[in-house]
């Protein structure tokens, strides 16, 4: 009897990406532009538009079904010039109101960021070609960045510290910066390769 | 009587139902790719050369890693494809690919060149007519063949010399890709026998030449 009365009470919940993380996704009038590097090789970003996706689950209390969850996940791709594949991806999901999963890929490595009373923190991150695991890097939050004589305000600054592993490759960023709206303004590829963007 | 129409019936269907031993595959060894043919690609392994960026003269070594893999196919894919008969495939070829990848130390393109022996099976999936022995060249968005030997075709030309940083290079193949995208996309490419990669123009005016020193 009771088991029938806490099934017949489960209702669908929708837990919603908070609107004040969707504006780290590239806007669609700025999701085609160019980045120069130092050698004056230009390279060209087209970044698609978000798609979500509802990934189900479920709440329970007491072994009981209470909700039939539904988590809102919002991701947008996008790819460079000379890059196999996606060079870009930001994905956020709202899991059950609990936890905000925001990962940040960007050319060999994704930035897996923590969300916390609106502050923004990432330690370490995945190399994701190599699949070996986490590299250490800092992240800061700046109010505003110049690139090329533009002003971009609220960046995210990541830099990795592991020499070796930026050495490595030249896919593998060793710093980026990040905007909301714009996306990546200023990054430097292998330790070596600075790119601004146009 | 029954028992023995019985017999007789279970003893062909078992036969049916097994189907006859199958004969082994002839298999064919189209033995290694001939000399003249390796020297196309005149890369060796563990080799660099180098293309300078017009722009900044801005000068980027290429790695080259090259090797030579035995593949084996057969005389049944075409079947196969088209999904409307499938035999067993008759005859099996053993066969060489040459396989040069030219790494840049730079977040640019890779160059691939590729090339078998496949060409000396009549029915094999690879066969191409023997006047036509060609390698494939992938780069960006660049796919192209050019003749092991013989006179290039298709969107390939040949130009009876070219100049670059000061040098002139002879008998160069052009490839020219006429499609247009949004993207950065190699629009022409220059290579040659003696040389390899010559040059290589991008659709937004970029240029990438080989670099020679004195």
């Amino acid at each position: 009897m009771l088991l029938v009365a806490f099934t017949s009470c489960v209702k669908t919940k929708i837990h919603y990406v908070d609107n004040d993380l969707k504006v780290w996704f590239v806007d669609q009038d700025k999701a085609d532009f160019m980045v120069r590097d130092q050698n004056d090789i230009v390279q060209v970003f087209h970044v698609y538009d978000t798609v979500t996706d509802m990934i189900p689950g479920s709440s329970y209390f007491l072994c009981f079904e209470t909700n039939d969850d539904l988590c809102e996940n919002i991701h947008q791709d996008g790819r460079v010039t000379y890059f196999v594949g996606d060079a870009l991806r930001l994905s956020i999901t709202n899991y059950y109101e609990t936890s905000t999963h925001f990962s940040l890929y960007f050319y060999d490595v994704c930035f897996t960021i923590e969300v916390a009373d609106d502050q923004f923190s990432c330690s370490e991150c995945l190399d994701d070609r190599a699949l070996v695991g986490t590299v250490p890097c800092t992240m800061e939050m700046l109010d505003s960045h110049e690139v090329n004589g533009k002003s971009y305000q609220d960046i995210m600054h990541f830099k990795i510290t592991d020499f070796d592993a930026i050495s490595s490759r030249n896919t593998f960023p060793s710093e980026l910066y990040y905007a909301k709206h714009y996306g990546p303004i200023e990054y430097e590829l292998g330790g070596k390769v600075r790119c601004l963007r146009e | 009587m029954k028992k023995f129409v019985f017999l007789l019936i279970a003893f062909v269907s078992v036969i049916c139902l097994t189907g006859c031993p199958g004969k082994e595959p002839e298999v064919i060894d189209l033995g290694t790719i001939p000399e003249k043919y390796l020297a196309t690609v005149p890369y060796e392994d563990g080799q660099t050369f180098y293309l300078q960026h017009e722009s900044d003269r801005n000068i980027i070594p290429f790695k080259v890693s090259r090797h030579r893999i035995l593949s084996q196919g057969n005389d049944a894919w075409g079947f196969e494809y088209y999904g409307k008969y499938k035999p067993a495939p008759s005859v099996y070829f053993d066969y060489e690919v040459d396989v040069t990848t030219c790494k840049p130390d730079y977040p640019i393109f890779d160059i691939k060149l590729q090339f078998s022996n496949a060409y000396m099976a009549d029915s094999l999936y690879y066969h191409q007519p023997s006047s036509q022995k060609t390698a494939q060249l992938n780069c960006h968005n660049l796919y192209a063949l050019f003749p092991l030997i013989g006179e290039p075709t298709g969107q390939v030309t040949m130009l009876d010399s070219i100049e670059v940083n000061g040098h002139t290079y002879f008998d160069v193949f052009e490839f020219v890709e006429e499609g247009s995208s949004q993207d950065i996309d190699i629009k022409s490419f220059y290579y040659n026998y003696e040389k390899g990669v010559i040059a290589i123009f991008m659709s937004n005016g970029e240029k990438y030449l080989l670099y020679e020193e004195e």
